[in-house]
């Protein structure tokens, strides 16, 4: 899974955006008093400014902390009634199925990824009618109720603005979080029966793999084809069958029988719908000089998310996994791999690009080079490592020091100093993972190194890592929803807070702005900070006049001066915005649920609580907005 | 607005839009049954015209409902849609994610299912670039027929587009045929079942499923569909040339006798339609098979300038004009020559001067003069005709003027379109295939091939034998010597055959079959001819004894036989004695002047290679390492009086060996120089050894020098450790090196 943007652990995270939190809506919360300040200062002199600030501080103060659960309850309710008879959920449940019934003509069973496809599917249909759904609801009910004056009788219960606000809110919260419910039971077992098949196997599929032997045949052979695809089976002389992964996923075999009657019972696909527990490190590089970088060598593909080692030079590729416990994995390390290969020569082509893996102390240097392995590209190859290693078996045992150099040129060696009888071993010594190759502190390296001279291997941080026992695929499809749900809350959000303001129609335009504004967050980011080719908006419209492309200089004529000197502002005004609208394509985990890797507490953690902290502003504003209407003073 | 008038806008708006959509319904009526089916019912106006002009699926059969869901659902934002989903498509394929980039490029052509380039474009974004960016080869192979199955999908809503038949055929063909991993992508496509499905195993050859499908793609243009901007000859040519390239894979895989012959016969009847194979002629089941085929050659061609020509007739047309070309000279006998004596009047001196200079001594200013005189003595058949004097012959002149020239204009235009296929080349080299001694030849090639690695002396012989083979169906025909007489067979199988001689350091046999072949292509090479008349030009400076003209202009000759030798290395082997003689001649004079001049030979000496070869097999050379193998051997013994007994004799014999060069020559390279220099560290430690002293003057005094001057090392280079193997196939343990030594 290509992870470009890693979600901060927790516990360093929220020190950080706590602050920054606080800053930001201190700051938003300042300058809208300063703002009422003013114009009441305009309206009606500083005397009764002051009175009418203190006033709606405090009535604001009371309105915000002093919520009846009761009411919201009531009046959310009340909104969850008109979604039912405005029949908008139903209408999207039954475009949903009916998107689901047809959904087959446009997804490809064949495709070597058929897990992938189906569970980005479910998750983006899921995703964009139920943002959609919950935009039309949020952005037209208040406006709706004001123009019918439904909210004139409400008012005059005994229910502050914060309440209407709130309740309507959490009743839209509250239709969609049902909506989703059934939405996800459905796809659950659409994509559940969608992948479902089964190949056919019989004897005569199968051919000799080898001579016989006193306990019998080997075999081997492929199954039919179904879904595009067929599997290698090998049959042992012992007659244990074993089916190959193809697409992804294997099948189990029963053989009952032996020779030409024996029967073969292909049983149903496994290892497509899983949620892997990745134990990531962090990733430095070496150079072919043998010093330590940040970064490997660019082979000059566009997408620069890989870097390169060179093969046959000390180049490596250094993963660092802290926190390892005796307890996390006792007896192996699965680690599980996804490296990508340049050749600058054709080599060998009937076999992969051969490379070694290792482990190394950075306390003590020691250094294990477990073995050497053929490259697989674009796919997960695995590799178990026994916690307790044999000298025999693994490929060697030496002492590494990695050398950083300074600033100013000077070298340091860590460990500064080894012990050189650590690498003098036996060949039956036992090398005990946890006590000598893993630190005090729970730190150890995993080097990858490329071996053939003139071949390269391409990594990433999410490329290499240690895999725990899976997670529920269930509770992780779960976890895919609860994304969706994140993103429908911040919709329902800027829905209603536009809607206590704006007529029906303006207010759905403004949540669409708030809401592609998130979805292109990134973008505008790079623009504003200048980073994206092409210049700003301003420089943008030049170019398109002029038919020029993004990387052409323009001529500095009039206009472009003009042009650029406006994007100046325009670029401070889209970082103002980017640091404003929540990112909302970091909300959706559909890549996790879809790569068949778990989405871990402490990504659930972080995104729960930035939906919240964009919420909670949105919604304060809301009630002001909603205050500065008639219907609610 | 009162309820009743608010009623009636309704039923009226309800009537207007049942009233379009029936008018809709009428036009866009889809049609039903096959073209060509009586019962027939050719649907709506719009279905006619999509029908006429293949806009579209015009039968309710094909209608793709997915691709008109997508379509719809877009709700008019096609355009928009594809844009999208285009930049999508490059954004997956950049970040290397296929199966998104797959299913993109599925939605986006059921948006744009009539937009040929889309499929041709990404078709063979699939095949040659996503399948290039795998590093096992079967997951390249995966993504070439993922490619070609999209392209076959294309073809089901473009069944008017031969182009993306012809893809098909091209991807099966060419990609699978031709890519560095064919021999693994044939294998694959041969094992293939699912893409072959019913199709017998002694078909499932790449390039026979090619040449189907380039055949249907004739079919639909004979159907009446257009080629847009491809040549037809190209288009044509392509499906005979697969069942060439499919008798070629065949002998490259170790295939021989019956079976390689008739697909050589085949393709002789598909490209020439058999009538001039000496073969063909006697296998009549083969046009029986080939059906309706009409070969290349046959073929009616369209040309650019709207004339039909058939490449078959080019001969037929020349034999033609050079008969009525004698009857107008028949006319009246004495009016050519006179003609000509008129012409030759005309020229200037040095025209005439270059006409009559032999062609060998001919110089580039001669050589201009000369081709400006030839162009001036051309006499033209109108030229001819207008002097007769005779009024009713004269007629008769012109008439047979009128009609050679119309001949030569479509031989002419003949000539040039089968230039573009290489028609000549090819008919010649399915006549040689098709012989036994060119099939045994191949079948030696084979085996040599297979050994090169294993056994280097049985492949030189078996390449041998291959040549001798190759050289006897050559002389069967020797007609067929100017286009097919040494073919790429022979060509691929001397290069090999160049490396087998290196790794046995050896040299082509003096008695090389080919060798005079090899003689032809060096004189039809240009930079031979440029050599030969800047050598030309050397020799009369040196004549003059103008000695800085003469190197000028030698180097000049060097400079461009380096360019021949680049392409013909197997004349530096000697594969050619005549040329390798002249090259010695170039070599010696240059070096003589070089030496006059007091001037020395360096590394960047454009024959280096050459020189080497020629130091490394000249006579004496083998004696010379005979006896330092010897010496070396006695003196890893302890042998040390033996030992420089036979050095001495060793650097005595290199000497004379040497000595056989021209001095600059000698020590020009630093191979051979290195080589030397541990022979003379050698017998250096071994008179250390016995006490005595190093010989002065020493036998190979200017060996030393250059040595010296070179600033090659004066030790002997320690022997390099040797690398660990790679293991082949499943991967093992390696010992491999520490990264970086600890300190």
């Amino acid at each position: 899974m290509t992870l470009e943007n890693p979600v901060p652990a927790f516990a360093e995270w929220i020190g950080g955006a706590w602050h920054q939190w606080l800053l930001v809506v201190g700051c938003l919360a300042v300058a809208a008093l300063l703002l009422g300040f003013l114009v009441a200062l305009f309206r009606h002199g500083p005397r009764r400014a002051l009175r009418m600030t203190e006033r709606t501080l405090g009535e604001s103060a009371a309105d915000l902390l002093l919520i009846s659960p009761r009411r919201i309850g009531a009046l959310a309710y009340l909104a969850i009634k008109e979604s039912i008879r405005h029949r908008v959920i139903l209408v999207g449940f039954l475009l949903f199925v009916l998107i689901l019934l047809f959904a087959s003509w446009f997804l490809d069973p064949n495709s070597t990824e058929p897990a992938r496809l189906y569970m980005n599917a479910v998750l983006t249909t899921s995703s964009y009618l139920v943002l959609l759904l919950m935009l039309f609801l949020s952005v037209f009910s208040l406006p709706n109720d004001i123009r019918a004056r439904t909210l004139h009788t409400v008012v005059t219960k005994p229910v502050r603005p914060s309440e209407v606000v709130l309740g309507r809110m959490l009743g839209f919260i509250l239709m969609g979080s049902g909506l989703l419910v059934v939405m996800g039971f459905i796809s659950y077992f659409f994509v559940v029966r969608g992948l479902e098949h089964k190949h056919a196997l019989t004897a005569a599929d199968l051919k000799p793999a080898g001579p016989a032997t006193a306990d019998g045949q080997p075999l081997k052979g492929t199954t039919s084809s179904v879904y595009g695809h067929r599997h290698a089976v090998y049959v042992d002389a012992k007659g244990q069958g074993r089916i190959e992964t193809e697409h992804r996923h294997w099948h189990g075999l029963k053989i009952d029988g032996s020779g030409e009657k024996a029967v073969y019972a292909v049983g149903p696909e496994e290892g497509s719908l899983v949620a892997r527990v990745p134990f990531y490190g962090t990733l430095a590089f070496r150079d072919n000089k043998g010093f330590d970088t940040d970064k490997g060598i660019s082979v000059g593909h566009e997408w620069t998310y890989r870097s390169y080692i060179e093969g046959g030079s000390p180049a490596a590729a250094i993963w660092t996994l802290s926190g390892l416990r005796p307890e996390m994995f006792e007896k192996k390390l699965p680690v599980d791999m996804n490296i990508e290969v340049f050749r600058t020569h054709k080599g060998n082509i009937e076999r992969g690009v051969l490379g070694s893996l290792a482990i190394r102390n950075p306390d003590t240097g020691l250094y294990v080079e477990i073995e050497i392995f053929e490259s697989k590209e674009f796919a997960i190859k695995q590799l178990d490592i026994p916690t307790t290693l044999v000298r025999k078996k693994v490929t060697g045992v030496q002492l590494v020091q990695r050398k950083i150099k300074g600033a100013d040129g000077s070298i340091t060696l860590s460990p500064a100093t080894v012990d050189a009888s650590l690498a003098q071993r036996k060949e039956d010594d036992e090398i005990d993972f946890y006590k000598e190759l893993v630190t005090k502190d729970g730190k150890t390296e995993l080097w990858l190194r490329c071996v053939e001279p003139g071949q390269y291997f391409g990594a990433a941080q999410a490329d290499l890592y240690l895999r725990a026992p899976d997670a529920s695929f269930t509770l992780n499809f779960v976890k895919g929803y609860v994304g969706i749900w994140l993103q429908m809350l911040l919709v329902i959000g800027f829905g209603v807070m536009f809607s206590t303001f704006l007529s029906g129609p303006v207010a759905m335009i403004a949540t669409i702005g708030a809401l592609l504004g998130g979805m292109f967050n990134p973008f505008m980011a790079k623009v504003a900070s200048g980073e994206q080719l092409g210049g700003g908006p301003f420089e943008a419209m030049v170019r398109l006049g002029e038919q020029t492309n993004l990387v052409v200089d323009l001529q500095p004529t009039l206009g472009t001066n003009v042009a650029k000197a406006f994007d100046v502002p325009a670029r401070y005004a889209m970082k103002a915005m980017s640091s404003m609208l929540p990112t909302f394509g970091d909300f959706s985990y559909a890549e996790f649920v879809a790569d068949g890797y778990n989405i871990d507490v402490n990504t659930m953690l972080v995104r729960c609580l930035q939906a919240l902290a964009f919420f909670l502003p949105v919604f304060v504003a809301g009630y002001f907005f909603l205050k500065t209407r008639e219907v609610a003073r | 607005m009162n309820p009743r008038r608010t009623l009636l806008h309704k039923v009226l708006y309800l009537a207007a839009m049942a009233g379009l959509l029936a008018v809709i319904a009428v036009l866009a009526l889809p049609s039903s049954g096959e073209p060509g089916n009586p019962n027939r019912r050719p649907g709506g106006y719009l279905t006619q015209l999509r029908d006429r002009y293949g806009l579209s699926e015009s039968l309710i059969g094909q209608l793709d409902p997915t691709s008109q869901t997508i379509r719809l659902a877009t709700l008019g934002m096609r355009g928009v849609a594809a844009n999208i989903l285009w930049e999508k498509a490059n954004d997956y394929k950049m970040k290397k994610d296929w199966s998104n980039l797959k299913a993109t490029l599925n939605q986006l052509i059921r948006l744009e299912p009539h937009f040929v380039t889309v499929w041709r474009h990404q078709g063979w974004n699939l095949s040659y670039n996503v399948s290039a960016e795998f590093d096992d080869y079967r997951g390249r192979y995966h993504w070439v027929i993922e490619g070609i199955r999209f392209l076959q999908e294309g073809i089901h809503y473009n069944e008017h587009s031969p182009h993306l038949v012809w893809d098909v055929g091209w991807f099966i063909g060419q990609k699978i045929g031709r890519a560095d991993e064919h021999k693994q992508f044939r294998r694959l496509f041969r094992e293939d079942e699912d893409f072959h499905q019913d199709r017998p195993p002694e078909y499932r050859d790449n390039w026979l499923v090619g040449k189907e499908w380039f055949r249907t793609a004739e079919g639909l243009v004979a159907r009446g569909d257009s080629l847009k901007n491809t040549s037809p000859v190209l288009f044509y040519s392509d499906a005979p040339m697969c069942q060439a390239n499919y008798a070629d894979a065949l002998e490259i895989d170790g295939v021989f006798q019956e079976k390689a012959k008739r697909a050589w016969q085949k393709f002789d009847y598909e490209w020439t339609g058999g009538r001039r194979g000496p073969y063909t002629e006697a296998a009549p089941d083969l046009q029986a098979a080939g059906g309706d085929i009409l070969a290349l050659g046959a073929r009616e061609i369209r040309t650019t300038t709207d004339e039909l020509i058939r490449l078959n007739e080019q001969e037929t047309l020349l034999h033609a004009a050079s008969d009525n070309l004698a009857r107008l000279k028949a006319i009246e006998p004495d009016l050519f020559q006179k003609l000509l004596n008129e012409k030759r009047k005309d020229l200037s001196p040095k025209e005439r001067k270059a006409l009559d200079t032999a062609p060998a001594d001919l110089t580039g200013e001669l050589f201009a003069f000369r081709r400006s005189a030839m162009g001036k003595l051309d006499i033209r058949p109108e030229e001819l005709a207008r002097r007769v004097k005779d009024d009713k012959k004269r007629d008769e002149a012109r008439t047979l003027a009128t009609q050679i020239n119309l001949a030569n204009h479509m031989a002419d235009v003949i000539g040039r379109y089968k230039q573009i296929v290489n028609f000549d080349y090819w008919r010649s080299r399915a006549i040689i295939e098709q012989s036994d001694e060119a099939v045994t030849a191949r079948e030696f090639f084979y085996k040599g091939e297979s050994l090169a690695k294993l056994d280097p002396q049985a492949a030189q012989e078996e390449f041998v034998k291959g040549f001798v083979k190759w050289r006897a169906a050559v002389d069967r025909f020797p007609q067929l010597k100017e286009n097919g007489g040494l073919g790429q067979p022979v060509i691929d199988a001397m290069e090999r055959y160049v490396k087998v001689l290196d790794q046995l350091d050896e040299v082509f046999p003096k008695d090389f079959a080919l060798a005079d072949y090899i003689r032809s292509q060096v004189d039809e090479n240009h930079g031979a001819f440029q050599a030969r008349g800047s050598m030309a030009e050397g020799r009369k400076a040196e004549a003059k004894g103008d000695l800085r003209a003469a190197r000028k202009a030698y180097e000049t000759a060097l400079s461009s036989w380096r360019g021949v030798l680049d392409k013909l290395p197997a004349v530096v082997m000697m594969a050619d004695p005549k040329t390798s003689a002249e090259l010695l001649e170039l070599v010696t004079r240059y070096a003589a002047i070089a030496e006059k001049l007091g001037e020395t030979v360096g590394q960047d000496f454009p024959l280096l290679d050459f020189v080497r070869v020629q130091i490394q097999h000249a006579d004496g050379t083998d004696k010379a390492r005979e006896l330092v193998f010897s010496a070396d051997r006695a003196r890893e013994e302890q042998r040390l009086p033996e030992a420089r007994k036979q050095y001495e004799a060793g650097l005595a014999a290199w000497r004379k060996v040497l000595d056989q060069f021209p001095k600059p020559i000698r020590t020009c390279d630093s191979k051979i120089l290195s080589r030397l220099n541990d022979v003379i560290e050698h017998y250096r430690f071994t008179m250390r050894g016995l006490g005595q002293k190093f010989p002065q003057p020493f036998v190979l005094q200017d060996v030393s020098d250059a040595i010296r001057a070179g600033g090659m090392s004066v030790r002997p280079r320690a022997p390099k450790p040797a690398r660990p193997p790679i293991p082949a196939g499943v991967p093992g343990k390696l010992p491999g090196g520490p990264p970086s030594p600890a300190k």
